[in-house]
């Protein structure tokens, strides 16, 4: 998988691309530990990239989602499409964090 | 050959998901389907490995068959292994009305399993484990 971020206001931006699945989950946890590291606990989650998404990449994100909150922090969402918004949808990942249409409303929603 | 047999490991994934692709496609299954064929084919291939080899490392056979369904397509897909007899259709769907404090960590497996499938099915024979994920298409 492949990560770039770029700090927006209080918001850390992550964009996110390839499959998250059960063999690279694993990375996206290390990713929220470094954020965690950095003091970086407003997240701002670009999906665009992501191809393909599993039960284990939705597991990686509630552990995450739950270090940020714990620090008073949080993690939020955008450019969901295809099947990731669908598995999004059906494991109620939709209703229980904030989802956005692009990186822009993430930030100022 | 429509059968696949391979170490149940999950730097093995990647062969599983490509051969049922590959089958799908050789048997007509519309290219849309494919995320739904990849995603279920993870959650049950990681099941077997947590669950049926939770501490050694059997193999599991794949089967791709297509059969004739209700005026339409059927594509099944057969998944054995050897090892403790492990039904997942028995596994409990977690609540999902928690916010994220709250919200267990684990068990949406087997729910995206049987709600991207058309028919899933497991019976426990000859000491294997046998689970049978179909999707229909016309």
């Amino acid at each position: 998988m492949d990560f770039s971020s770029e700090k927006i206001g209080k918001y850390y931006t992550v964009a996110v691309a390839g499959r998250l699945d059960a063999t690279t989950a694993g990375q996206f946890v290390e990713q929220c530990n470094d954020w965690l590291d950095k003091d970086e606990t407003h997240i701002v989650v670009d999906m665009a990239g992501i191809e393909y998404i599993s039960s284990a990449g939705l597991r990686a994100i509630l552990a995450s989602a739950k270090k940020l909150k714990s620090r008073g922090g949080e993690i939020r969402f955008c450019a969901l499409a295809g099947m990731v918004a669908d598995v999004f949808k059906m494991s109620g990942f939709t209703a229980m964090f904030k989802i956005f249409e692009t990186r822009e409303q993430a930030i100022s929603g | 050959m429509d059968t696949l047999n391979v170490p149940a490991d999950l730097d093995n994934l990647y062969i599983f998901q490509s051969f049922i692709l590959e089958k799908g496609k050789e048997m007509g299954v519309p290219v849309e389907l494919s995320p739904r064929l990849e995603l279920v084919m993870e959650e049950l291939v990681v099941n077997v490995i947590s669950y049926a080899y939770p501490n050694t490392r059997g193999k599991i056979e794949i089967l791709c068959k297509l059969e004739q369904h209700e005026g339409g397509q059927r594509f099944c897909v057969q998944l054995r292994d050897w090892g403790v007899a492990f039904d997942p259709l028995s596994l409990e769907i977690e609540e999902m009305n928690l916010d994220v404090g709250e919200r267990p960590i684990g068990g949406l497996g087997i729910l995206f399993a049987g709600e991207m499938t058309d028919s899933l099915t497991y019976k426990r024979e000859n000491d294997s484990n046998v689970l049978v994920f179909c999707f229909d298409f016309s």
